[in-house]
Order: C-alpha cells, then structure tokens, then sequence
C-alpha cells in the first residue's frame, strides 16, 4: 500500500516536473524523464509483479500525458522493465558506475523501443538518434543520484546497506 | 526441483510479456479511436494544469526580478540612500519592461487578427510535452474561451501547431515539429504542393512534393488551406535542404519553422475564421 501510494505520488510529480518546471531551465533534448528513471528503479529493486504493473501504468501516464495514443510508452517501459528485472540479480548494484551504465543502456533501449512503436519508417533517423542519444546520457547522470533517494521514498531504507 | 528466483523471474517475464501485448493493443486500437487517448489526456490536463499555471506566473516573476534586478546591483557602489533608490527605480523599470515586451507580443498578435480576418484568442504557454518525443505545449485557455480541438494556433511570424486535447481552462497544442502533425503546404513562388511533417527534432519535412517540381533553397513554405485546420497562405518556414532521389516520384524538402518553438510565450489560437470583404462577395 505505501508503496503503491509512493508511486502514484511520484508519478504525479515527476510529470510536473518534466512539463512545467524542467524546459523552463534546461535544453529541450535534456529534461530528463524521469517516468523513465522511475521505471529503471523498478527494475532494479521491484523485480515482481509490483514492478511490471507499476512500469505499465507509469508508461499509460505518459501517454496520457500526450494525448495521442495510449500505449507506446506503457510498452516501452514493460520492455525496459523486463529486461532490467532480468539482468538485475548479475548487476552490483552498490556501484554508481554499473548503475549509471545501467541507466545508459535502459534509457536508450526505452527510447528506440517507443520509436519502433510510434514512427512509420525511419526518415528522421538522423534528429531521432541525437535524441535517444542525449536522453541516455542524461539517465546516466541522474540514475545514481535518484536511486538512494527512491529506495528511501518507495521502502523507507536510508543506504545500499539496508537492503536485503 | 525450480529455483524461486528462476521462478520468479518466469513470472515477472510472462506477465512483462502480456502487459507488451495489451499495450500493442491498446496503441492500435487508441490510433484508430483518437478520442480514446483525448479523454484520458483531459483528465491528466486538468490535474497538471494549476501546477503548470502556478509555476509558471512564478518563473516569470523569478526571469522578471534576476534580469533587472540582480544584475543592476552588481553595479552599484554608492552610498546607502542611492542604492535604495537604484533598487527601488530597476524593481519599478522590471515591471515595466515586462509589461512592455507583453504589450508588444499582443499588439503583433493584434495586428495579425486584423490582417488576416482571423478571430481568436490570446494564450500564454504554461508547460511543455513531458516525453520529449511528442512535441507539444499547454496554454492556459481552454473551452471556456472558445477553444476546441483542431483549433490553429499561431503567431504573427508563422503557424505552431494545433489543438488536441482542451480542459475549461486548458489546452494541448501538438506542435508542427511533432511527427504526428501534418500540414496541408505549398511552395508560395512556385505553388507546388506537399505535407509538411514535423522530424521530431525541432525541425520539419516537405513531403510528397512532385519530383518535377523546381525547388530551392530559401524558399518560403505557406499553408494550402485544405486541412480544415490553419487557413491559407499563413507561412510555416523556409527550404532548407532539397532531398530527392532519381527515380523517385516525390522529393522531401527539409523546413526551418518560421517560429522558434523554444521560445513561445504567447500564442493566438484561431476560433473562427472571419469572411474578408472578396469571400463575402463571392
């Protein structure tokens, strides 16, 4: 229940953030998504039944969000899920760099797999690619930096060494 | 005998596996049922948008206050009663600047209303598309107003996009630049027809302009009028680079967007499209 709560909160901030208050200080192509971020923390530690339908739902809200199509994002982020949960167990996770590699990789994965559910062809490879690319680095910086502070929200464990 | 986390991991795969199909699902069946994905929208629209007016009457407040404040103080060196005074005049000269430059943005969307028999309403921008691949904007008019779905929204220099969702207060426009836009355009020399399409970068494509067609660079993209969204002859950007293949039926033209949609603030959104004199004559 309170985890659930903590995300639903989260979800509603993190969309605020990303519409309202981030284009205000940052390049278009660096406001981070943090929904996607959310997704990556589920990965990593919800690796349950929690995490595949928290990561579907954030990905509806997204969607929502955009109010064009229901569907490509909560895709996307099911695929990131799945993938992430899967190789979670073989990932230190108490090492910022595998976590930021981690964030790197899923993001991008995140990204080109909306592509492939939203475009019809690739004729703006080109300007798409520099997106994927920016959006991944930019989850590389903030992963390391957001995960303590989700797993103290979401499980109320204050460092790496409280969990089990 | 299956280890639990082997388990596990079957599980968490499986039901991975069902919630991709639903949302293949779901993309198909919101693509072909667009007001689906618009009910859902207002309702996130109408919960995002306070929050979103709020923080954005308060950033232009901070803009207002750090531009011509702050940086005044850093020059001044005189006594106490002189700085008072300094601080007091550039708080006051802020304001007045800020309303300045709000009064020009109008006056030109004004003058624009008045040129182009177009009824419309004037909108601030309060947020912008949160993915990052769909690029669109909030604006703080909705139904109230006389705003609705499919409305343009445009700006003295050119076109930025149009209406996809509205709450009473509220509104998403789903810029040009977004690959799911598409604009009726022609070639204002030459008249040659095509779709402009936005690459999701920032920028925009001519498509299906006949690979007959003479084109160049520089050239000026205006609406054809034929969408039943932005009315004729309102400009969209200028040729940039000419793609075409020989063999090819079509060319693409690669478009610079006449507006700079990193830097909207205000906005007019067509309501009504007003006859002219001549249409009325006709």
């Amino acid at each position: 229940m309170r985890k659930s709560l903590a995300l639903i909160v989260l979800a509603i901030f993190a969309l605020f953030f990303q519409e309202a208050l981030f284009p205000l200080v940052l390049p278009r192509s660096f406001v981070p998504n943090i929904l996607l971020l959310l997704v990556l923390y589920l990965g990593f530690f919800e690796s349950n039944e929690f995490g595949v339908i928290g990561a579907f739902l954030l990905g509806i809200f997204l969607d929502l969000s955009g109010g064009l199509v229901i569907g490509p994002w909560a895709g996307s982020f099911v695929v990131t899920f799945c993938a992430l949960s899967l190789i979670a167990d073989r990932v230190f996770s108490e090492s910022p760099i595998a976590v930021s590699v981690v964030g790197l990789c899923g993001a991008a994965l995140a990204n080109v797999t909306f592509l492939f559910l939203t475009v019809e062809g690739l004729p703006y490879v080109r300007s798409m690619l520099s997106q994927v690319m920016s959006q991944a680095v930019v989850a590389m910086f903030l992963l390391p930096l957001l995960i303590p502070w989700l797993r103290w929200v979401m499980k109320g464990q204050r460092d790496y060494t409280d969990y089990a | 005998m299956i280890a639990p986390a082997a388990t596990r991991k079957t599980k968490v795969s499986v039901l991975s596996l069902l919630f991709f199909a639903l949302s293949l699902f779901l993309t198909a069946y919101s693509n072909r049922n667009p007001q689906v994905a618009k009910v859902g929208a207002k309702f996130v629209l109408a919960v995002l948008a306070p929050l979103e007016s709020g923080i954005s009457q308060f950033s232009r407040g901070v803009d207002s206050v750090f531009d011509r404040y702050f940086l005044l103080v850093a020059v001044e060196d005189e006594n106490e009663r002189l700085r008072q005074e300094v601080n007091e005049l550039s708080a006051e000269n802020s304001e007045l600047w800020e309303l300045r430059s709000e009064n020009l943005r109008l006056s030109k969307l004004l003058d624009l209303k008045k040129e182009s028999a177009l009824d419309g309403v004037v909108a601030q921008v309060i947020g912008w598309g949160a993915s990052g691949w769909v690029n669109s904007l909030v604006i703080d008019r909705g139904t109230e107003s006389g705003i609705r779905e499919g409305s343009a929204v445009i700006q003295k220099q050119g076109i930025v996009g149009q209406v996809v969702s509205t709450t009473r207060g509220s509104s998403k426009v789903l810029l040009i630049t977004d690959p799911a836009s598409g604009v009726d355009a022609l070639l204002r020399e030459t008249r040659a027809r095509g779709v402009v399409l936005g690459d999701g970068g920032g920028g925009a494509v001519m498509d299906y302009v006949l690979a007959e067609e003479r084109v160049e660079k520089g050239q000026i993209v205006v609406t054809g009028g034929t969408d039943g969204v932005y009315p004729k002859g309102l400009v969209i950007g200028t040729v940039e680079e000419i793609q075409s293949r020989q063999g090819e039926m079509f060319q693409r033209l690669a478009i610079s967007p006449q507006v700079d949609m990193n830097r909207i603030e205000t906005v007019l959104v067509v309501t009504r499209i007003s006859q002219t004199e001549d249409e009325e004559e006709n």
